[in-house]
């Protein structure tokens, strides 16, 4: 049976896709660099991100009706072009590792500190590969029921946030030098670049999937602009720059009214939602890559081999969160750009060989 | 030669013929075979056998037998019917005695009454089946303040005309079909054939055929195997004891299943938040309509998460609980000797425990048991240190919530959840509610009925039903001449 | 392995992550529930004392009686140690409930431990995730012990009754402010600025550690403590205080809505008003190389409780809103010479420039030459229920 995914649910899922874990992992640094005027860095970002999108759209003009897996093996062979989906395993694999990771970081260190990390990651990936296992659809169902779910409370709590609101820690509005946000190009990478796993999805969506792509990769990233924006104003650049998690303690400072002080718990297991749909793409293009190159004909050994390969990456993947903040800082933009823009810049070159080569004999 | 063959048969039949029946039924109680014989004569004229139990028995006394008696059926001026195969069918006796005896034997079971006619030489089965039923009620567990107040009963006859009563429109197909090797019950496939998709009428159709049962004593039965996926808490069917409610359902295109013996009908296909909706909802205003909806979403959360949410709070997140709260509940757990889980859970159970005894208690004894419940595991308990206060409030008002839910099969669904949840929260907190959150709703995305998605209109979005879903816009508002999307697009899949 | 040996396998997995899950799981009555901290330093040691002020459940109305007379509401306890986190280890010796701090209300410092600074703390409670750091924090004129061991009347736990009079003196009076908590003490001492906090003082050298005495005495004044003077803070450091009167005119300059009443002298003659501020602007020009704060406030005057003098006319109310307006000028301008003179820079000029003109060669420079002229406008908007007070002769 066709999966028929609309624009609007793959527009959506974009946007979920995107701000995914930044709200966890990249304000701090973000804030730190471009102090009261980092608010402006995701919407540069964002237009890279569209020049990566119609990067990536070029690649697939040429292979309508396919996924990213398919094209390799479609345009370079059985063999090869395996070896080259296989890659795009690895980097499916190792980002829903990080995101796992991620996730177990910030429950310890914040609410739940005392469960070891391996029991989130097995019951979080219980679920995902659940959803996984009903497909696509309903991996793109889920994500439209939960979005209301997630957008009402996250900016509700926020507008309660805006008593500490104070529009001076904005000034000197503009007064930073862009060029200094290039000088940190881990910003530029993450999360922008990883939006090629939604390509596992471009054949599924109906009526091209060019339009709601691009439009969901601005969305996000004006979104990002705003959130950036809000802690900026409820906290300040100084502190926000300091702490680990400054969207958990933006909302800590929330009281509504004098009864109920302390909703970080709620809140924070909302935005665990944004992280699941994360998680979803992530490995559903894990194990569509699997489906496609290897077409099994059971898929549950799949699914369980998968659910203990990405607990083991979750747990071996840094050793602590100063090494991974010093590894994002220097190599996270020659990983992400490696499998994002050179292996597709390598499956354009030899689809383009090929078509010439084509043509020549004709 | 003919003529002796013929006697042969005549004397066969006058003497075997009943006793060969009566043995075959294994000597049942309630069959009768009352004898007419030529006046002044020892000849037997006629024979009428019957099972007392199946048939109306006036009519045999008052018609049937008084009319021969009254000799108009000797003088060739029996009633003749051309259509008759229902109502008097004649079989003459040259027929092979076996499939007589078959024919009689099957005849009666089914309720009708059998003359053996000596002096015409026939056969004669005579429709006159009145099953005992009971009269036309307001179902007991669908019962609403404003609208019809009739229900199904167990006849499949009366129930297919409450149901042509609503819907004058040939358009409107019955397709009997018999299922149950052993009970033979008869089942009625009930559709508009101009409203409903094709695709539908042929899947249940096929369904329905595929079944393999001995017997089909409730529309349940056949639930169980048409429904879309066995391992769910949620059904994918209706059911429904209103005629009301089951046209309604018919003018929206959907198809419904009739049972013989029950009043329970069921209709396929049906979405999550039609649980949700209750015939009442048609027969008020619409904003009060609108209301209550919301307050039936919000009993359904209730009553599957507060308890799990509770337990979370007060095991995981603390910080949660305002301060004062906080104070009273830590106050009130002193002395309390288990974990908050085990306490909640034990409440839980007592109240299930409490509420299937009240099922099947008299209803003298009814008073005693509300009291046992009420003040014994409710205040003493807590009087005597066994569980806090504030468990004893949060168990009532989900078991309150549990009923809110029109539906009763759905509201099964939800005590099943409240435990798994309950489970689930103890042990991981709010991370584990989420958990089961987000698997629960996974499940419910992937659900289908009868190829109708569990979620529409929700997800896939379909903007023009939304006007039923969470508000009940006002009848000049709702489409006027149309189907539900759903049905719009499985009529477009061929 | 047959199908049954590994579905049974697989349950029991199942039950690991449910059964190490639990680890994080407290029942309620194992928390103590802290209301009040207070920090201390001992000099002479070179160590910190904190102490902790918990919360006692059973000493509500609501709760199941217990026999043996009253129960006090809080129970204080004390931890020295080298360095704030060594107490989440040392305090298991004293405390036997798990130390819950999401719900304290207060902070209160003592002032020597101000004077030497509180950047230590300040960090500490930043970096614990279950810490909130949006509490007020105030200072403790003297030693702290007798403080966190007194009970208050009216309000059965001493930190309600000190969160309690924050707010009421917010709404009520200039004498505090909202921005008194720690997240305002970091942001504002990371930007430089200064900030004054609220000063605890004791009114008795009584101590009331029995709660049964004080809920039974009818003297309030008893052993207790009042919310007076503020103390100011540079650099996580505290370096002077203020004294009420100025404290009034250090929250308005601030902005703060505070509605405050204060008899003020009209032609020589005592007069009672109500003001507020209804909005203030601050506009840093530079005049030869010098820059010049403007800063002009609107405020609200209401006559509710002038029980000496009302005005008649127009020319009456005129004349008393260029005195009131005059007085207020005069009194912000001492403030601010208090604040050149000692170096505080209570004004916040120094952060007014840096947003401002943040390309200003040298901000420190200006800031200390620079000149600040004030104009109030103060308008007479509400009078009380009597046109004129009773007169008479006597």
């Amino acid at each position: 049976m066709r999966i028929m995914i609309s624009r609007f649910q793959f527009y959506l899922l974009t946007i979920n896709f995107i701000i995914g874990t930044t709200p966890f992992v990249m304000l701090q640094g973000l804030i730190a660099i471009g102090k009261q005027d980092a608010w402006i860095w995701p919407i540069l970002t964002g237009g890279a991100g569209v020049l990566a999108g119609l990067f990536w759209l070029l690649l697939f003009r040429h292979y309508p009706g396919r996924s990213l897996v398919q094209i390799p093996l479609e345009a370079m062979g059985r063999f090869p072009g395996a070896i080259v989906s296989f890659l795009f395993f690895v980097y499916f694999c190792n980002l829903s590792g990080w995101i796992l990771r991620n996730l177990s970081d910030f429950l310890n260190g914040t609410i739940m500190p005392a469960t070891p990390a391996i029991v989130f990651h097995i019951t979080f990936l219980l679920v995902v590969c659940y959803t996984v296992a009903q497909g696509a659809e309903c991996v793109v169902r889920l994500n439209q029921i939960v979005t209301p779910l997630l957008f009402f409370p996250f900016w509700v709590v926020f507008l309660l946030a805006t008593v500490n609101w104070n529009w001076e820690r904005f000034e000197p509005v503009l007064y930073l030098n862009p060029v200094v946000f290039f000088r940190h190009p881990a910003f530029l990478g993450f999360p922008f670049l990883e939006t090629i796993s939604l390509t596992m999805l471009f054949p599924h969506v109906q009526k091209g999937p060019a339009r709601p792509f691009l439009l969901g990769i601005l969305t996000a990233s004006v979104s990002l602009s705003i959130l950036v924006f809000v802690i900026i104003g409820l906290l300040g650049a100084e502190r926000a720059s300091q702490l680990t998690y400054p969207v958990y303690t933006a909302i800590q400072e929330v009281a509504i009214g004098e009864a109920l002080v302390n909703i970080h718990s709620v809140i924070s297991v909302i935005l665990l939602v944004l992280i699941f749909i994360k998680l979803l793409v992530l490995v559903y293009s894990a194990s569509e890559t699997l489906q496609q190159v290897v077409r099994p004909r059971t898929r549950w050994p799949h699914f369980l081999s998968l659910m203990i390969l990405l607990t083991a990456i979750a747990h071996s993947m840094y050793e602590n969160p100063v090494q991974n903040a010093q590894w994002s800082e220097e190599y996270s933009i020659c990983y992400n750009a490696f499998f994002t823009i050179a292996i597709p810049a390598l499956l354009l070159a030899v689809t383009w060989i090929k078509r010439a080569y084509q043509k020549r004999q004709n | 030669m003919a003529h002796s063959r013929k006697d042969k048969q005549h004397t066969l039949i006058s003497r075997d013929l009943v006793r060969d029946i009566v043995s075959a039924l294994g000597s049942p109680p309630d069959l009768f075979c009352r004898n007419l014989y030529v006046p002044d004569t020892e000849e037997l004229a006629l024979q009428c056998v019957y099972l007392e139990s199946m048939i109306d028995k006036k009519t045999v006394d008052e018609y049937i037998l008084k009319s021969y008696m009254d000799s108009s059926f000797t003088e060739g001026k029996a009633p003749h019917s051309e259509d008759a195969e229902n109502f008097w069918r004649e079989r003459s006796f040259a027929e092979p005695y076996d499939s007589l005896k078959e024919q009689a034997i099957q005849a009666l079971i089914e309720g009708q009454c059998m003359l053996i006619d000596y002096l015409k030489e026939r056969l004669c089965f005579v429709n006159i089946m009145l099953p005992k039923d009971r009269p036309i009620d307001e179902p007991k567990s669908e019962s609403t303040i404003r609208g019809p107040h009739e229900g199904f009963t167990e006849n499949i006859l009366i129930n297919s005309g409450l149901i042509r009563k609503r819907i004058r429109n040939p358009n409107l197909r019955f397709e009997p079909m018999v299922i149950g090797n052993q009970s033979k019950t008869a089942v009625y496939l009930v559709y508009m054939q101009n409203l409903a998709p094709d695709v539908l009428v042929r899947q249940m159709r096929s369904r329905l055929a595929a079944i393999q049962t001995d017997s089909v004593l409730d529309s349940a039965y056949l639930e169980e195997f048409l429904q879309d996926r066995i391992w769910s808490p949620f059904p994918t069917l209706a059911n429904t004891e209103r005629p009301d409610s089951a046209a309604a359902h018919l003018l929206d295109g959907k198809v419904a299943v009739l049972v013989d013996g029950t009043p329970g009908v069921l209709i396929a296909p049906i979405t999550f938040f039609e649980f949700f909706t209750s015939p009442e909802d048609y027969y008020q205003r619409a904003d009060i309509a609108t209301f209550i909806r919301w307050l039936r979403l919000i009993s359904f959360f209730t009553a599957v998460f507060v308890p799990s949410l509770y337990v979370a709070a007060t095991t995981f997140h603390q910080e949660l609980i305002p301060t004062q709260l906080l104070i009273s509940l830590s106050a009130q757990r002193e002395g309390v000797p288990l974990p908050v889980l085990v306490e909640v859970l034990i409440m839980e159970i007592m109240f299930e425990i409490i509420r299937e005894a009240g099922l099947r208690m008299p209803r003298a004894v009814g008073q005693a048991l509300s009291i046992v419940g009420a003040i014994v595991l409710g205040q003493a308990a807590v009087e005597a240190g066994l569980i806090s206060a504030s468990i004893v409030i949060v168990v009532a008002v989900t078991g309150i919530t549990n009923f809110v839910v029109p539906v009763y099969s759905f509201g099964m669904s939800q005590r099943l959840l409240r435990f798994s949840f309950l489970i689930i929260g103890g042990f991981l907190g709010l991370f584990g509610i989420l958990c089961g959150a987000l698997l629960l709703l996974a499940h419910l995305v992937s659900l289908k009925s009868f190829g109708v998605p569990y979620m529409a209109p929700v997800a896939p979005a379909q903007g023009k039903d939304w006007k039923d879903v969470l508000v009940r816009v006002p009848r000049p508002y709702l489409r006027p001449r149309g189907l539900p999307s759903v049905i719009e697009r499985l009529k477009r899949k061929h | 392995m047959t199908l049954r040996h590994a579905a049974s396998l697989l349950i029991l997995l199942a039950a690991v992550p449910l059964l190490s899950s639990c680890w994080d799981k407290t029942e309620m009555n194992q928390l103590a529930l802290v209301s009040m901290v207070g920090v201390d330093s001992d000099t002479g040691k070179g160590t910190i004392k904190t102490y902790y002020q918990i919360i006692n459940p059973l000493s509500g109305s609501s709760t199941i009686k217990v026999p043996g007379g009253e129960q006090a509401p809080v129970y204080t306890y004390e931890m020295e140690a080298k360095s704030f986190g060594e107490i989440r280890s040392l305090i298991y010796r004293k405390l036997p409930r798990k130390l819950f701090i999401a719900h304290y209300k207060v902070l209160l410092v003592s002032e020597r431990t101000a004077r030497q600074g509180i950047r230590d703390y300040a960090n500490f409670i930043e970096m614990q995730p279950s810490g909130r750091s949006s509490i007020p924090m105030l200072v403790v004129d003297g030693p702290l012990e007798p403080v966190m061991k007194t009970f208050t009347p009216l309000e059965r736990v001493p930190s309600d009754s000190i969160q309690a009079r924050l707010d009421q003196l917010f709404q009520n009076s200039l004498f505090s402010e909202r921005n008194i908590k720690i997240t305002d003490v970091i942001e504002r001492m990371q930007q430089s600025r200064s900030i004054v906090l609220p000063v605890l003082t004791r009114t008795d050298d009584a101590r009331f550690s029995n709660s049964g005495e004080v809920f039974s005495d009818i003297d309030a004044e008893k052993g207790g403590f009042i919310i007076s003077g503020g103390a100011v803070f540079q650099n996580y450091r505290m370096t002077g205080r203020l004294n009420d009167e100025q404290l009034i005119w250090y929250h308005l300059l601030e902005g703060d809505r505070g509605r405050h009443v204060r008899q003020f002298e009209v032609e020589g003659k005592p007069v009672t008003l109500e003001f507020h501020l209804n909005k203030i602007r601050r506009k840093p020009s530079f005049q030869s190389g010098r820059p010049v704060i403007r800063i002009s406030m609107d405020i609200e005057l209401s006559a509710a409780y002038a029980t000496e003098y009302v005005p008649k006319s127009r020319g009456e109310v005129d004349k008393l809103e260029r005195e009131v307006s005059r007085a207020i000028e005069d009194e912000c301008l001492k403030l601010f010479e208090l604040s050149r003179e000692r170096e505080w820079d209570l004004l916040g000029i120094k952060y007014l420039l840096h947003r401002k003109t943040p390309d200003h060669p040298n901000i420190e420079d200006a800031e200390k030459n620079a000149k600040v002229s004030i104009r109030v406008n103060a308008r007479l908007k509400k009078l009380g229920s009597l046109q004129q007070p009773y007169g008479g002769t006597g």
